[in-house]
């Protein structure tokens, strides 16, 4: 009898386990209010909590999602969608025109809100009936949809929203498949079925688990020993290790961002003072000396994409008239003589975190071959950023976790005013085309936009863009349904434990 | 016994100021401007000017410890600024683990 039921109750417990899904995450998230939140790994939180307007799938297409269609006004300033019907929030109340009005509010105008950039040419914002929605833009502005597919995007109860204040966060209440049932921090967030998803057919398990679990040993180890069922962010190292273990499948995403050197060509008063920031040819002899695929290989065990613009070559929205350039020693040489500098020297400054110094210790080994000097500055993450943003730097090795719509990598990077512009960069053609990109709806006619302005940017080389990261994800092979899609969010729709 | 516990009662509190005092000091050693380390990847200017002012960042040292401290005081120790919820409600979450183990 007790070891009837001892079986039973081991029975129950697999039973049990299998409707449950955890995913061991690299960071704790930040705040779960799609309005305040700025962490990529909240991101994979909220797309189990929080439906969005649209999705992207693995093109990169722009799919819907609580909208079913959408259609822009003939002077392109009006964007009008349609709302799926039916759809509630996980406290049952109902998702509408109004709701999704209130939401794009709270976005725009929200104490702290991170949204606000995202969101700035949104002038207002109309619920024409209760299942259509006209947002009024002051400027055309075409990235507006690809906003939609992030937390611009999530809508989230506005009772809730209201009755919570900015103490949200800790209770949120959106419309995803999954509602919120607790956060320990730095333990665990559990997430349980919401049972009137509007899209439940897809879902087939009864809670997903979130463990942050910083160190990548740890968590590759939980995943083999069965705690976890999935998780993001394998180290690469570990990748030859894990492929031969038939248990588990790994998956790979060019991620959307990228890693590149910023040089400070016109920030401050320092970029004149150094032949990097002041002559193009020194750049030209930079990058010319530099072996992207051997960087990849050594820095990255092999886990990268090389690249040199601010979106992949796979994407379809990458210039073709500008390739990547073959490393050339001899003619990196020889322009340094061009502009009568043998052996140029400047600061490379680096944020401490370790992929961070393992390329600029690369890029100093393979840059000092043509002639360069180069010193590598470790600084702390927050005060490098201060540093850039003061312009007290030469060089800078700096991240981008990456937009779905091209703009979201450029603009804010290249074009005069934009906000992240650290190089100092400006150039008026290519501002005007970008600018001209942002009004233009016709892909065709927007890859010959980007492909001029890859063929400037790259000539003048305000960032030289390096290599784009490969998203690692390790599984239980029994996992199926997933989707690489190049965000690098786990959609749980159609996740399932065979 | 008692006249002891009561100088030892009377020592912590000058001994907890100075500590505090140590600890507040201590973090305003670290590098950065904490707004920007909060504000995320896009550094929104409006976002950090909406966290400088809410931690007080832009007020001299003294007047910020006197906030925090009068919250201290108050029982208000904050919010964790890693996922803003209450520090008190964090450490009630845990205490019991510490205190029954």
């Amino acid at each position: 009898m007790r070891k009837l039921i001892f079986v039973a109750l081991a029975t129950l417990a697999a039973v049990a386990n299998a409707q449950t899904l955890r995913i061991g995450l690299a960071e704790d998230p930040d705040i779960l209010d799609p309005t305040m939140a700025r962490t990529f790994v909240g991101r994979i939180v909220f797309a189990g909590l929080c439906d969005k307007l649209f999705d992207l799938d693995e093109k990169l297409n722009i799919v819907p999602q609580l909208a079913t269609g959408y259609e822009w006004s003939a002077d392109n300033k009006a964007l009008t969608i349609k709302l799926r019907s039916g759809v509630t929030f996980h406290d049952g109340e109902k998702l509408d025109a109004q709701a999704v009005k209130f939401n794009l509010e709270r976005h725009k105008n929200m104490q702290g809100s991170n949204r606000r950039g995202e969101l700035a040419p949104v002038s207002s914002v109309d619920a024409v009936d209760a299942a259509t929605v006209r947002i009024n833009l002051s400027a055309p502005f075409a990235p507006l949809l690809a906003a939609l597919t992030d937390r611009a995007g999530m809508m989230v109860s506005p009772k809730a929203a209201q009755a919570a204040g900015d103490k949200f966060g800790a209770h949120p209440v959106c419309s995803g498949p999954f509602r919120f049932v607790e956060r320990v921090a730095q333990d665990r967030i559990v997430l349980e079925r919401f049972p009137n998803y509007w899209n439940k057919d897809e879902i087939h398990f009864n809670r997903i688990v979130y463990l942050p679990i910083v160190d990548a040993t740890v968590r590759l180890a939980n995943l083999r020993s069965g705690q976890l069922d999935f998780i993001e962010r394998l180290a690469p190292n570990d990748v030859p290790g894990l492929k031969s273990d038939s248990r588990f499948k790994i998956e790979r995403i060019v991620e959307i961002g990228y890693q590149g050197i910023t040089i400070n060509t016109g920030k401050s008063e320092m970029a004149q003072k150094n032949p990097l920031g002041k002559d193009p040819r020194v750049r030209e002899a930079f990058e010319l000396s530099l072996d992207r695929d051997a960087i990849v290989k050594v820095a990255m065990d092999g886990e990268a994409q090389v690249g040199n613009q601010w979106v992949a070559p796979s994407n379809r929205y990458y210039g073709k008239s500008a390739p990547i350039p073959k490393r050339n020693v001899e003619r990196a040489k020889q322009l340094l003589k061009e502009a009568g500098v043998t052996n140029p020297s400047f600061t490379l400054m680096t944020p401490t975190e370790s992929g961070a110094q393992r390329v600029a210790q690369v890029v100093q080994a393979m840059a000092k071959d043509a002639g360069f000097d180069v010193k590598i500055q470790s600084t702390e993450f927050a005060t490098s950023l201060n540093l850039a943003d003061k312009g007290q730097f030469e060089a800078y090795v700096l991240a981008w976790s990456g937009r779905a719509d091209p703009d979201g990598n450029l603009q804010t990077f290249i074009a005069c005013k934009g906000p992240l512009n650290t190089s100092g960069y400006c150039n008026p053609q290519v501002d005007e085309a970008i600018e001209k990109a942002r009004t233009t709806l016709d892909p065709g006619q927007l890859a010959k936009l980007y492909d001029a302005v890859a063929v400037q940017v790259t000539k003048d080389r305000p960032i030289v863009y390096l290599y784009h990261r490969h998203w690692l994800w390790a599984h239980s092979a029994k996992l199926s349904g997933l989707r690489t899609i190049p965000d690098g969010m786990v959609r749980v729709q159609g996740l399932k434990m065979n | 016994m008692l006249n002891y516990l009561l100088q030892r009662l009377a020592t912590i509190v000058p001994t907890l100021f100075f500590v505090s005092i140590l600890i507040f000091g201590l973090q305003q050693l670290l590098p950065g401007d904490p707004a920007i380390a909060l504000a995320g990847e896009d550094r929104d200017p409006n976002v950090v000017a909406f966290l400088r002012a809410k931690f007080h960042l832009d007020e001299p040292l003294p007047v910020r410890y006197w906030y925090w401290l009068s919250g201290v005081l108050h029982g208000d120790l904050g919010d964790s600024v890693r996922i803003q919820k209450p520090v008190s409600e964090l450490i009630a979450e845990k205490l019991p683990v510490t205190l029954l183990s």
